[in-house]
């Protein structure tokens, strides 16, 4: 018990944690008095994962496609197509924040890389600062259903669910986020007096041409993976060696030089993410061997016993675990826990991890800690308070389709059943 | 005293760090790339007809571990571990360095202590081990020696974070350390 709660403290105070994870798996096996290396022997276990590798390289591409100027083409194509609708603008931004996170992966890189752009022409636009504050914080995290989503490729991993099927769950819950945004957007920015600009063949065309390298990509690793043309794995090694080619010699926005520094980002991201992964792992066997989760879920069914119950009590956990910890860290943390309980409730595991995923998106900008929420006041330069209530009415749009997605699986399943 | 940035102690850290940077640079494009080349071959070969390369696979998840442990390492030097962080935000810049300089050398020491576990694997596996080939030129059994070297650095690089944030909080009044 004295461990556990050094344990949380420790986390709380910013230990990294794959530290804390490390301290508790020696503890755990002193304690217990099994062999230390058996720490090693599941950390060396990462090295026999077959999906593994596909996440440095989906990170690389990502980051590539992050360092060139792909976001600026994607969102001129975003706004030809859709810069005509009563508040164009906003949907395009919520339809542009949602491609580069999917590629990017979520961590903040959105807000970052795109973030400056749309807040100054949703300005022009005439859009409120205390709604394009909230629609950019919140965009930062919007793609995370869609491939090739980091989030997704590693929940898979962790739970051991096929990473296909995860991805084909998750296109209606995603597009159904955008579209309830997008309606929101249009109700809050259609009548603005700012003229909209006319649908232009002309326009379309050129944006299209000017990206005719970047818009076909996730079409054809989503063809790919769901003909069975190529395996998850491969989509990553084409994905990432097309990008390379197409960013480095056919736009030459990057030099070969500066490869360099985009592997070791990607390199930082994915080590970051990687030893937790090695780490929790002990945590977990030791878990596991002491059959934790079936005393949590019968001291669990003393509470509730539907799955709805389960459910309802499983989304205020992880909201508030969305908000306090990184995704990756939390699936690699909770995931582990959370599936056998939930496999005793009969939650089918692909339903789950998009009511995880889309709770841990909610959670980035989930006031008073979620991190997009910083990265946006620091960005922006404006104040914490004000990034808060301005991301008020999409973290209450956002539950809503959470909640419809908790309750009805099949929005989840009825591509993947 | 010299200003950061400036004395010739500074500098030949400073030098130092970029030569590091460097070589994390191009070490990290290496395994990419090779990771890259790894999964390319084996879609080659089904295209083309041509025999598999049947160590492709395996030398592709092994390098997941150097990317582990090194890209750890490089995270280190960011200080963009991931971590809850609930709290730092709501510090002043003096404060949240501090913090972290004692959760980095927190980080070390568990790292330090996992050293000789990974070498007593190691051991373990030189000695029992399969001496069959992992990929051309490797036995399987000595894999495991990216472990304790790995773990090693990484513990090298959270004291040296520490040292550095420790520093920079009491002696610096605050500012950011040169990364």
């Amino acid at each position: 018990m004295i461990g556990r709660v050094v344990a949380i403290i420790l986390a709380l105070a910013g230990v990294p944690l794959f530290a804390v994870m490390g301290a508790i798996a020696l503890a755990s096996y002193l304690d217990a008095e099994m062999p230390l290396s058996s720490i090693m022997i599941t950390f060396y276990q990462i090295s026999e994962m077959q999906v593994l590798p596909s996440l440095p390289l989906f990170a690389f591409g990502g980051y590539v496609l992050a360092a060139s100027r792909a976001p600026n083409r994607l969102l001129r194509v975003a706004n030809a197509l859709l810069g005509w609708m009563p508040g164009g603008l906003s949907i395009v931004a919520i339809c542009a924040s949602t491609m580069v996170t999917a590629v990017t992966g979520a961590s903040g890189v959105t807000i970052v890389a795109l973030g400056g752009l749309l807040m100054v022409a949703l300005e022009r636009e005439g859009v409120g600062e205390h709604f394009r504050l909230g629609l950019v914080t919140t965009g930062g995290s919007l793609g995370l259903l869609f491939p090739p989503s980091l989030a997704v490729i590693l929940y898979g991993v962790v739970s051991r669910a096929p990473v296909e099927d995860l991805f084909l769950a998750g296109l209606i819950p995603g597009l159904l986020i955008v579209v309830v945004l997008s309606t929101y957007a249009a109700l809050r920015t259609g009548r603005l007096s700012s003229p909209r600009q006319p649908f232009s063949w002309k326009e379309l065309g050129l944006a299209l041409r000017e990206a005719a390298w970047e818009v076909p990509l996730p079409v054809v690793l989503i063809l790919g993976i769901y003909t069975g043309f190529f395996t998850v794995s491969e989509a990553a090694v084409v994905g990432a060696a097309y990008i390379v080619v197409v960013e480095v010699f056919v736009y030459r926005d990057l030099r070969l030089r500066d490869l360099g520094a985009v592997a070791r980002d990607s390199a930082v991201l994915v080590g970051g993410i990687l030893i937790i992964l090695g780490m929790t792992m002990a945590v977990t066997n030791f878990v596991i061997d002491n059959e934790i989760p079936r005393k949590l879920f019968d001291s669990v069914t003393q509470y509730m016993t539907n799955k709805y119950a389960f459910l309802v009590s499983l989304n205020v956990f992880l909201l508030l675990v969305g908000c306090m910890i990184d995704i990756y860290a939390a699936i690699v943390l909770i995931v582990p826990l959370m599936i056998p309980i939930a496999e005793e409730f009969a939650v089918d595991p692909v339903h789950l991890g998009i009511v995880f995923l889309v709770n841990m998106g909610i959670g980035y900008a989930t006031p008073p800690v979620g991190i997009n929420l910083f990265i946006a006041s620091v960005r922006f330069e404006k104040p914490i308070l004000r990034v808060y209530w301005a991301c008020l009415p999409f973290i209450i749009l956002l539950l809503i389709v959470l909640a419809v997605l908790t309750f009805v699986p099949a929005l989840s399943l009825f591509l993947v059943r | 005293m010299s200003s950061p940035g400036t004395g010739p102690r500074t500098g030949i850290v400073s030098s130092a760090l970029r030569v590091v940077l460097a070589i994390e640079r191009a070490f990290f494009l290496a395994v990419l790339v090779g990771l890259l080349a790894l999964g390319l071959i084996p879609i080659v070969c089904r295209f083309t007809g041509l025999p598999p390369v049947p160590w492709t696979s395996a030398l592709s998840q092994h390098l997941i571990l150097w990317l582990a442990l090194f890209g750890a390492g490089a995270a280190t030097r960011d200080r963009k571990h991931i971590c809850i962080d609930a709290v730092s935000h709501y510090f002043g810049p003096r404060t949240r360095l501090a913090f972290r300089a004692g959760g980095y050398l927190f980080a070390a020491a568990v790292c330090v202590v996992l050293v000789p576990v990974a070498v007593a694997f190691l051991r373990d596996e030189l000695e029992f081990g399969s001496r069959a080939e992992a990929f051309p030129g490797v036995e399987t059994r000595w894999l495991p020696a990216v472990l304790p070297v790995g773990l090693a650095i990484l513990a090298l690089r959270l004291l040296i974070a520490a040292a550095a944030d420790g520093w920079s909080a009491f002696a610096r009044g605050g500012q950011e350390p040169e990364p």
